[in-house]
């Protein structure tokens, strides 16, 4: 029974990453293989926005921006300054975190949608430099032959352990009390402060553990692709990163984690109906949003339960979602 | 010695002056009462003397401290406690961790102790756990332990809001208007509680319309009208106040 209430409280996430673990040994064809290394490097910003948004409620449509501060800080030292791949690895989600607290400020004043269109801005504005700093960021030709720490299966199974030390490190937050501070940021900022919580310090927190997480997320695609341009950091890929984080559940990180792959995946999934791939997937996503959640476990459960019909059980007593089942 | 004092406290929001030149004073051990007609500033002092609102010209000072121009964070850590008038749980979550919010204070962990569960952490929590457990039953609310906070009846998220408060270890509790919308029988555990809560040697600012209440628990009550103090003194003496009547149910007397 002990057992079992340690595996219940573990949750899927060792799961998931177990099975990921599994995945390259089967010798998966190497187009595949690349999917699954953009899935996980996407983890890292779902859990990025999990944080963000899912716990503290701060909705940002800018994480693209962040993940290319995390890329170019990599891919100029590295290349420009010749410094060392394991120190730009460490310096890449410094910067990050460091253009996150910045971007953190006007979190004060600004709430909801004043918020997400600062965010967009910053994130073009930080494309917008890149484009237009050529000297330094190689502009619109990119940053090409990056060094890199790993190559093929070695750094996929590096970001794989990176991947889950930030799950493991998300759901740690989740449970403590610094999430428990978030989550009251979230649902109610007045009785939040009221209970002593310094909203800002906490705000600015979110912000800061997130754009290290994003930034260390683009740390790992300089990696995979060797090779930086502007155009893979445009608001597309920040509306997906949020498509990512809401079909999973928001504040639910093993959702995330799923829905980072299965959103990551369905377009090459797709790939064979040619022209009509797009309206597919649109359809598809639409459908998975009407049936909130799947994605979440607790949805997933409750779908097979509907599945087979059983008579109803006593209603068992409601524990918050989003920490039992990650 | 006095607990909280306001010393003519102001609030103006535009040209309404919601708080109007007003003195109080909170005793150690005390339970005053603060009554008024809707709109007088009740609520509004409430906020001013919790940080909400700055206040345009006054001062409160708690415990001999100025504390009218700190944030409402700092001023629950130093012991002013306080519910709403509109439930304000966190309707997500589980009682236990809306009253585990309370203990926010108190905790000295950092983020680092979070991220490697040292073991500072787990004895903190340890603590934390076993003290929301006293609270919840200090409060009668030991069933809802692992309930969702919205799936609870009003008057019993009202409760939650207490013991909320509670687990910061307040000195002054600011209560506003803790007995709307309860049933009788659950007014007559909410005194029952409140004397408890004195008994453990908190005190408290009781801001309420329900009158039984207001004569069963206050040492002091303070009558607002308008933003200003018109009235203050024992419930008795309050009760026969002319000017206090004329508020609540105007001039009378001379058109019988």
């Amino acid at each position: 029974m002990a057992k079992l209430a340690y595996l219940k409280r573990i949750g899927a996430t060792p799961a998931i990453f177990l099975v990921l673990a599994l995945i390259p040994l089967t010798g998966i064809p190497s187009y595949q293989f690349y999917i699954l290394e953009r899935g996980l490097q996407n983890v890292l910003v779902v859990l990025s926005l999990v944080i963000l948004l899912g716990y503290t409620g701060q909705l940002s449509l800018g994480q693209a921006g962040l993940v290319a501060v995390g890329a170019y800080t990599y891919g100029i030292l590295c290349v420009n300054y010749g410094i060392s791949p394991w120190l730009g690895l460490l310096a890449a989600p410094f910067a990050a975190g460091l253009v996150g607290l910045i971007l953190g400020f006007p979190s004060f004043k600004l709430k909801g949608p004043f918020l997400v269109v600062n965010t967009i801005a910053f994130s073009e504005i930080v494309r917008i430099l890149i484009l237009n700093n050529e000297n330094f960021t190689g502009g619109p030709f990119g940053l090409n032959r990056i060094p890199t720490i790993f190559n093929g299966l070695p750094l996929y199974y590096f970001m794989l352990v990176v991947a889950f030390l930030a799950a493991v490190g998300t759901l740690r937050l989740s449970r403590s009390y610094i999430g428990l501070a978030f989550k009251a940021i979230r649902d109610d900022e007045i009785a939040a402060e009221s209970m002593g919580v310094h909203v800002r310090n906490y705000k600015l927190l979110a912000f800061v553990i997130s754009s290290v997480l994003a930034g260390l997320s683009g740390v790992f695609f300089a990696n995979m692709a060797g090779y930086l341009n502007p155009d893979s950091f445009t608001f597309n890929e920040s509306s997906t990163y949020l498509l990512m984080v809401v079909l999973g559940g928001m504040s639910n990180a093993a959702g995330g984690i799923l829905s980072s792959f299965a959103v990551t995946s369905l377009p090459e999934a797709l790939r064979f109906m040619a022209r009509r791939r797009m309206v597919v997937y649109s359809i598809i996503l639409l459908v998975m949003l009407r049936y909130t959640k799947v994605l979440e476990i607790e949805n997933f459960k409750r779908l097979i339960r509907r599945m087979r019909p059983v008579p109803a059980p006593a209603s068992a007593p409601a524990v918050d979602r989003d920490e039992v089942n990650s | 010695m006095s607990l909280l004092t306001a010393t003519q406290l102001t609030k103006r929001f535009g040209g309404v002056v919601a708080v109007n030149e007003v003195d109080l004073s909170v005793g150690s051990g005390q339970i005053c009462g603060l009554i008024g007609p809707n709109g007088s500033g009740k609520t509004t002092l409430v906020n001013v003397i919790t940080g909400i609102y700055k206040p345009t010209t006054g001062t409160v000072a708690f415990e001999g401290r100025p504390i009218h121009n700190r944030p409402p964070h700092e001023i629950c850590a130093l012991g002013v406690g306080r519910t709403f008038q509109n439930i304000r749980l966190l309707l997500t979550l589980s009682v236990f961790d809306n009253i585990r919010l309370g203990a926010h204070i108190h905790i000295r962990s950092t983020l680092w102790d979070v991220l490697l569960q040292t073991r500072k952490l787990r004895q903190e929590e340890k603590e934390v756990a076993d003290r929301i457990d006293t609270v919840l039953d200090f409060t009668g609310l030991r069933q809802y332990r692992n309930e969702l906070a919205r799936n609870l009846p009003y008057g019993r998220q009202k409760v939650v809001e207490i013991a909320r408060a509670l687990m910061a270890r307040p000195k002054l509790l600011l209560l506003d208007e803790p007995a709307a919308g309860l049933n009788s029988n659950e007014k007559g555990n909410l005194i029952t509680l409140l004397r408890k809560i004195r008994e453990s040697g908190v005190s408290i600012l009781l801001i309420e319309h329900e009158m039984a209440l207001v004569e069963a628990l206050s040492d002091h009550v303070f009558v607002l009208n308008y933003g200003k103090k018109i009235s203050q003194g024992p419930f008795s003496e309050i009760q026969r106040d002319s000017t206090v009547i004329e508020a609540y149910l105007g001039r009378g007397g001379s058109h019988a």
